[in-house]
């Protein structure tokens, strides 16, 4: 069976100087926001994206809807090669991948009421007969009622917001969602109104779903497997139950133990990574991650790191890695 | 046990708006004992940002407080004229800010910032120098000499908020709050702010106001805890009791709906249905009734005041641990 | 966080909520009123005037106010209240014209160079600086001794000068919601430009324009004024309030009624328009907002 999606070696650069400062200067004017990531997703299948601010990953999810250019790599939808496509090709591929707006409220054109935001696809591509209509069927299959449709967004709570994001990704009925930050700004309580949602429309209407979070705990519970990006590269990546049992990368186990646990009680045996991630202008050499790694050798600092595949679709980039056997000190138990 | 440094009692604070007035604190009752880290916890609307606010004395032109007192160490904050407030604020009170980026003045390098805030000392500019520099590398800056020149802009957010932390405390305030300070950070970074919180709390022996709504961070940094809904304070104690044995309704379901907590990986979380209930017309009876799963007749009503959960300084506003209720089957 | 969420059944519309903040200005309602007088009596002036402005009237010539004559009459025997009223008319069409034109032009060019490439707004901006570095005053005088003295190159030469000015707030704010995630999301769901410029820019950056243009009216109608004042505007005998303040000018100490009549409405619809655009701007920009 083909995935849905499958990017190989994906690039991305930008830059930091118009071509007339970089014909001028010797000093470099881009730098990889994104590095030789390669990922599948399978129809119906939930991928998590995990990483920190800088790790790239919101990048990743702006270049798989075109908002940014692949340098290199190769990007394949249904088989289809789409990383350097112009913007016709691009047309048809927008109605079978949505994307979902971090900022709930930011990410609606103001001026325009609910009914109008969510049947904005349709109309983009032309398909806007009987938009009342499709507007309230929208609207319900996210669990609001009809009157919403004449609300603007700046009258909407952070998670009526997000549901009208739902709504609108779905117009299209498309194969694959990406959803940045499905839950930023939402209360414990009511963060689940959205993934017990975006569940029950995956299982509906047969979905993929590319999650993109910084938030590990809600990654357990909504994706089948996880990657994690750290400076623009793919750390570790494989099915989520068992990179939470039992992390190779050492930095995948520094995230899970920076999880706060709400108790009191909890071994507090943290691994306190020192200094914070470099920028991506001034790499480490070798191994980029061992400036901050705990168990850094010599070696780690010339020497990059192969991927190592172990079954089920596991793999990860790192010298050392740690025993498949261990149990994190403080894991989600 | 001693007097506690900070003592709120029946704080109420309403805000003027085109809509009405939002009563969005209402009788709280909150102690912060000297030389212990508090938290306060609690969801959009709850009112701890206007609590942690109330406390330093800077809330809103159109925020009023209409009722209450706050007293540090004896001196009653509510109403004190602008000039004394300005004297305590600083020296005895200190602040740190979710946003370190706007909480910095983005013109001036830190040095300066550092020093300036000195202002009231009488010492030389150097001694101002070197206490900064001192602070600075206390809170893990390196090179802290050369960094006094630079911007704000020039630092990372976790160091920025560093700064930020190194700054209040440079006047070894009494009290310290903190509005949820490490919210915009990534978790790795939080897990060095809390940590090093956690040491100078230690060290310079200050008390800690914590704000934040991360119930792991709050629940591994603090040594009591008070949880906030809609602008009351429904539960307080000490944060192994409240983390274990939570004995009001609202508590026990935000506890879970915390995906941390849930062993079994599942597609179908828990949520607490419902909204919040309006502010500028507050409902009757018990603020929490129109969500709570065991609510009765008497919840509809009567306002529960605080009453004794078990363990003492542990207590809740709910009616159902009214020792007086038969119905007191204390939610485990 | 700290916001608390709106009861969607009860929430007003933004329309209604602006109109109510409006009439809490006190101001701003004032500023209405004037302007609503100013417009009334421009788009009623035959029908208010008593007499034709042109008509010599039997009778005293730089009469004061009598019953016949509300603000008396000018040097050649005219009446100055029917004069002026027409004044008005004229007024507001330079008005109208020249800042329709201008702000037609404006959106388009800002619009342009706020979300087009780097090159076009640079090029842009040049051409803007160019214009503004001109006094209008000076500017004007050149344009007329160029193509001679009337009301349509009054307005071709207020318009001119004011189209940068507009470009530049609508660039500015074209730039910062270049960036904003909503454009973004339209973006990624295959608008064109054109939808985006049209339908999610446009309408965000009109409110800004619009009241600038509404404390724009009264420069425009001073430059009028002042141009007709200098011989270099309307041709007589043509009732512009420049025209009349010029005629008034030069018989002041025989009668100050003429003066008063030309420059009593330039006063009144200068405060009327900034008073109600600042109100405006008030309602418009959130952080100037002070809610008690």
């Amino acid at each position: 069976m083909t995935a849905l999606l499958e990017v190989e070696n994906l690039r991305v650069r930008y830059r930091t100087a118009g071509p007339v400062k970089a014909a001028l200067t010797r000093a470099p004017t881009a730098f990889d926001a994104v590095c030789d990531v390669s990922f599948s997703i399978n129809a119906g299948e939930t991928l998590g994206l995990v990483g920190e601010s800088g790790s790239g990953k919101s990048t990743v999810a702006r270049t798989l809807i075109g908002l940014n250019r692949a340098e290199a790599g190769s990007i394949r939808f249904d088989g289809r090669e789409i990383a350097r496509a112009g913007s016709r090709e691009y047309t048809a591929l927008r109605r079978e991948m949505a994307m979902m707006w971090q900022d709930p409220v930011g990410s609606l054109s103001p001026r325009l009421t609910v009914g109008a935001l969510v049947t904005e696809p349709l109309r983009i591509h032309g398909r806007a007969r009987n938009s009342r209509d499709e507007a309230a069927r929208l609207l319900d299959m996210v669990g609001l009622t009809p009157e919403f449709a004449a609300r603007f967004p700046h009258q909407l709570s952070g998670g009526q917001a997000r549901r009208v994001g739902v709504a609108r990704a779905l117009a299209l009925n498309p194969r694959l969602v990406i959803a940045d930050e499905p839950t930023a700004g939402l209360d414990m309580s009511v963060q689940a109104e959205v993934l017990n949602l975006l569940a029950e429309l995956q299982r509906r209407f047969d979905i993929a779903i590319l999650v993109i979070t910084h938030n590990l705990n809600v990654v357990r519970h909504i994706t089948d497997r996880m990657a994690i990006m750290y400076l623009g590269r793919f750390v570790e990546q494989g099915p989520t139950a068992r990179i939470f049992d039992a992390p190779r990368h050492p930095y995948t186990e520094a995230l899970l133990s920076a999880n706060p646990q709400p108790d009191p009680d909890a071994a507090h045996a943290r691994i306190t990574l020192s200094g914070e991630m470099p920028s991506p202008r001034h790499r480490p050499k070798g191994c980029e991650f061992h400036t901050r790694c705990h168990y850094a050798q010599a070696d780690c600092r010339v020497t990059v790191p192969a991927v190592t595949q172990v079954d089920g679709g596991h793999c990860f980039t790192c010298l050392y890695p740690l025993s498949a056997t261990r149990r994190p000190a403080t894991g989600t138990n | 046990m001693s007097e506690p440094l900070l003592r709120v009692r029946d704080l109420s604070i309403a805000f003027g708006t085109p809509r009405g007035r939002i009563r969005a604190l209402r009788h709280v009752n909150f102690d912060v004992p000297k030389g212990r880290i508090v938290g306060v916890v609690g969801e959009s609307g709850c009112g701890k940002s206007t609590l942690a606010y109330s406390l330093i004395g800077l809330l809103a032109a159109n925020a009023q407080i209409t009722a209450g007192s706050i007293t540090l160490d004896g001196t009653e904050l509510v109403g004190l004229p602008d000039r004394d407030m300005r004297a305590i604020r600083g020296t005895r009170i200190a602040m740190i800010f979710q946003d370190p980026m706007t909480a910095l003045n983005p013109v001036s390098p830190i040095g300066r910032q550092m020093t300036d805030i000195q202002y009231r000392d009488a010492t030389s500019r150097a001694e101002k120098r070197q206490r900064a520099i001192d602070m600075l590398t206390r809170v893990g800056i390196p090179d802290a000499e050369a960094l006094l020149d630079a911007y704000p802009h020039q630092f990372s957010g976790g160091m920025r908020q560093r700064v930020c932390i190194a700054m209040a405390l440079l006047t070894r305030p009494d009290l310290l709050i903190a509005d949820e300070p490490t919210t915009a950070l990534d978790a790795t970074l939080e897990v060095q702010i809390v940590s090093l919180l956690r040491e100078l709390q230690r060290e310079f022996g200050c008390s800690v106001v914590f704000v934040s709504h991360h119930l792991g961070t709050v629940a591994e940094l603090c040594d009591d805890v008070a949880v906030m809904y809609a602008g009351e304070m429904i539960e307080r104690g000490e944060v192994r009791e409240v983390f274990h044995r939570p004995a009001h309704p609202y508590t026990q379901a935000l506890f879970e709906c915390d995906p941390g907590r849930i062993k079994i990986a599942t597609r179908n979380l828990p949520t607490i249905p419902g909204d919040l209930p309006d502010l500028v017309q507050v409902p009757p009876g018990c603020i929490f009734k129109d969500r709570c799963p065991h609510r009765w007749d008497r919840c509809d009503t009567e306002h529960p005041p605080l009453y004794e959960a078990r363990g003492d300084r542990h207590d809740a506003r709910c009616h159902m641990i009214d020792p007086a209720e038969s119905r007191a089957e204390v939610p485990s | 966080m700290t916001d608390i969420p709106t009861d969607a059944a009860r929430a007003p519309s933004a329309a209604a909520a602006h109109a109510r903040q409006l009439s809490r200005n006190p101001m701003g309602m004032m500023g209405l009123i004037l302007v609503v007088i100013v417009v009334l009596s421009a788009i009623f002036a035959p029908w208010i005037a008593p007499y034709d402005p042109n008509a010599i009237m039997v009778g005293p010539r730089l009469g004061g106010p009598s019953a016949e004559h509300w603000l008396g009459t000018d040097h050649i025997g005219r009446d100055l209240f029917s004069r002026v009223v027409s004044g008005g008319r004229i007024a507001m069409l330079v008005a109208l014209v020249t800042l329709t034109a201008a702000m037609s032009l404006g959106l388009l060019l800002g619009l342009i160079a706020g979300f087009g490439p780097k090159w076009l707004d640079n090029i842009l901006l040049l051409i803007f600086d160019a214009i503004r570095s001109f006094p209008v005053i000076v500017f004007g005088l050149a344009v007329i001794t160029l193509i001679g003295p009337s009301l349509y190159t009054v307005i071709l030469v207020v318009a001119i000068t004011s189209v940068p000015i507009y470009a530049r707030i609508v660039r500015t704010q074209t730039q910062a919601l270049r960036s904003a995630e909503f454009i973004l999301a339209e973006r990624a769901m295959g608008a064109s430009t054109f939808r985006i410029l049209g339908v999610h820019i446009l309408p965000n950056v009109l409110g800004p324009l619009l009241i600038l243009a509404s404390m724009d009216v009264p420069l425009v109608i001073a430059v009028e004024a002042g141009l007709s004042f200098l011989g270099m505007g309307v041709r007589p005998p043509a009732p512009s309030w420049g025209t009349i303040l010029n005629d008034g000018y030069n018989f002041i100490r025989n009668s100050p009624w003429p003066v008063i009549g030309g420059s009593l409405p330039i006063v009144i619809v200068t405060l009327g328009f900034t008073f109600l655009g600042e109100a405006l701007r008030d309602i418009f920009d959130p952080k100037l907002r002070r809610d008690l």
